[in-house]
């Protein structure tokens, strides 16, 4: 759990709020001449990030209002909180280091990953 | 003979109070509450005119000796006034903003407005909401949305700390969970003496 500070409210507890995906994905305009599999794209696939992550929120309990944060989604500090509409802010932040220093991709179980390069370079 | 009307959530509940005055939990039902949507330099001049209020700041509310303002969000206000004027205001309001680009919508009967009032008043709500609930965080004619244990409600602060009798907060709660939101405030409010409220009729609620 942790605090955000909701552009309109101020800062309230995470449980008021309701979380709304990846920002910044565009609808697509000419959806008429898309194919099925640039459809499954733009509904489905997400990038997933491990560290810095922009990301909508909705405070669904006070103003009800849309907006956007820039989060570190591997130790869920919060770099800014800016509208909808505005562009993410340039943030000066040492990433995508964890509390545990764990790779930047991946669980984090870095013994299983060394034992999958090794066996990939023995065959 | 005049037939009932309009029957509170509440109607089957006694106001309760602790002992020495350190908290009274009463229900004001009927009051008129209209929300409107829209700009707050077309809604202001509106609502001066009707109900005398000035557009409040972001998480504030404004009185007039009859009406208060509540802050929702940037382009949501909603309008609080005595019992039985919704009507009145509607079309006031209505004639007042013809043709603007607004929404002006009768929600008196959606939500009931609890009154929690003395010292411990403060202490009770602590126990229901995450809110900065301190003198310094939450101050007089401030607003909130968030929820109080499950229940959604917007809370207002009336009257000042200093005030005789401790300080006034109303909690507008929708009508369906202001039964659940009374025994809970009843209920976090047992430290302080506050008898668990007994409905005057029907079935017991084990909470």
């Amino acid at each position: 759990m942790f605090v955000i500070d909701c552009p309109n409210c101020g800062p309230r507890d995470q449980s008021e709020f309701v979380y709304g995906g990846e920002a910044h994905i565009a609808r697509p305009t000419k959806s008429e001449d898309m194919t099925d599999a640039e459809w499954g794209e733009f509904v489905f696939m997400r990038t997933n990030t491990k560290g810095l992550f922009a990301e909508r929120w909705w405070h669904a309990t006070g103003c009800r209002k849309f907006f956007n944060m820039l989060r570190n989604t591997a130790t869920d500090e919060i770099h800014a909180v800016y509208r909808i509409g505005e562009k993410p802010p340039k943030v000066d932040a040492d990433l995508p280091a964890t509390p545990a220093g764990e790779a930047s991709i991946g669980s984090g179980n870095d013994a299983v990953k060394i034992m999958r390069a090794d066996a990939e370079a023995g065959s | 003979m005049t037939a009932p009307v309009r029957r509170s959530p509440l109607a089957h509940r006694k106001p309760a109070s602790a002992p020495d005055d350190l908290l009274h939990l009463s229900e004001r039902a009927f009051d008129a509450k209209i929300v409107l949507r829209g700009t707050p330099d077309i809604l202001g001049p509106a609502l001066a005119e009707v109900a005398g209020v000035e557009m409040p700041e972001p998480t504030r509310s404004t009185t007039s000796d009859r009406h208060r303002l509540l802050w929702q969000s940037p382009d949501e206000f909603l309008l609080l006034g005595p019992k039985d004027t919704e009507l009145a205001l509607l079309d006031a309001l209505q004639a007042a903003l013809d043709g603007a680009h607004v929404q002006i919508v009768n929600v008196s009967d959606y939500h009931t407005t609890l009154v929690l009032a003395g010292p411990k008043a403060r202490e009770t709500l602590m126990t229901l909401s995450t809110l900065d609930l301190h003198p310094r965080g939450f101050t007089v004619d401030q607003v909130a949305g968030t929820t109080f244990g499950h229940a959604l409600g917007w809370l207002v602060q009336t009257a000042d700390d200093e005030a005789e009798g401790g300080p006034v907060f109303e909690i507008l709660v929708r009508w369906s969970h202001a039964d659940y939101l009374f025994c809970e405030l009843t209920h976090g409010a047992r430290a302080f003496g506050m008898p668990e409220s007994k409905p005057l009729s029907g079935e017991l609620m084990e909470i």
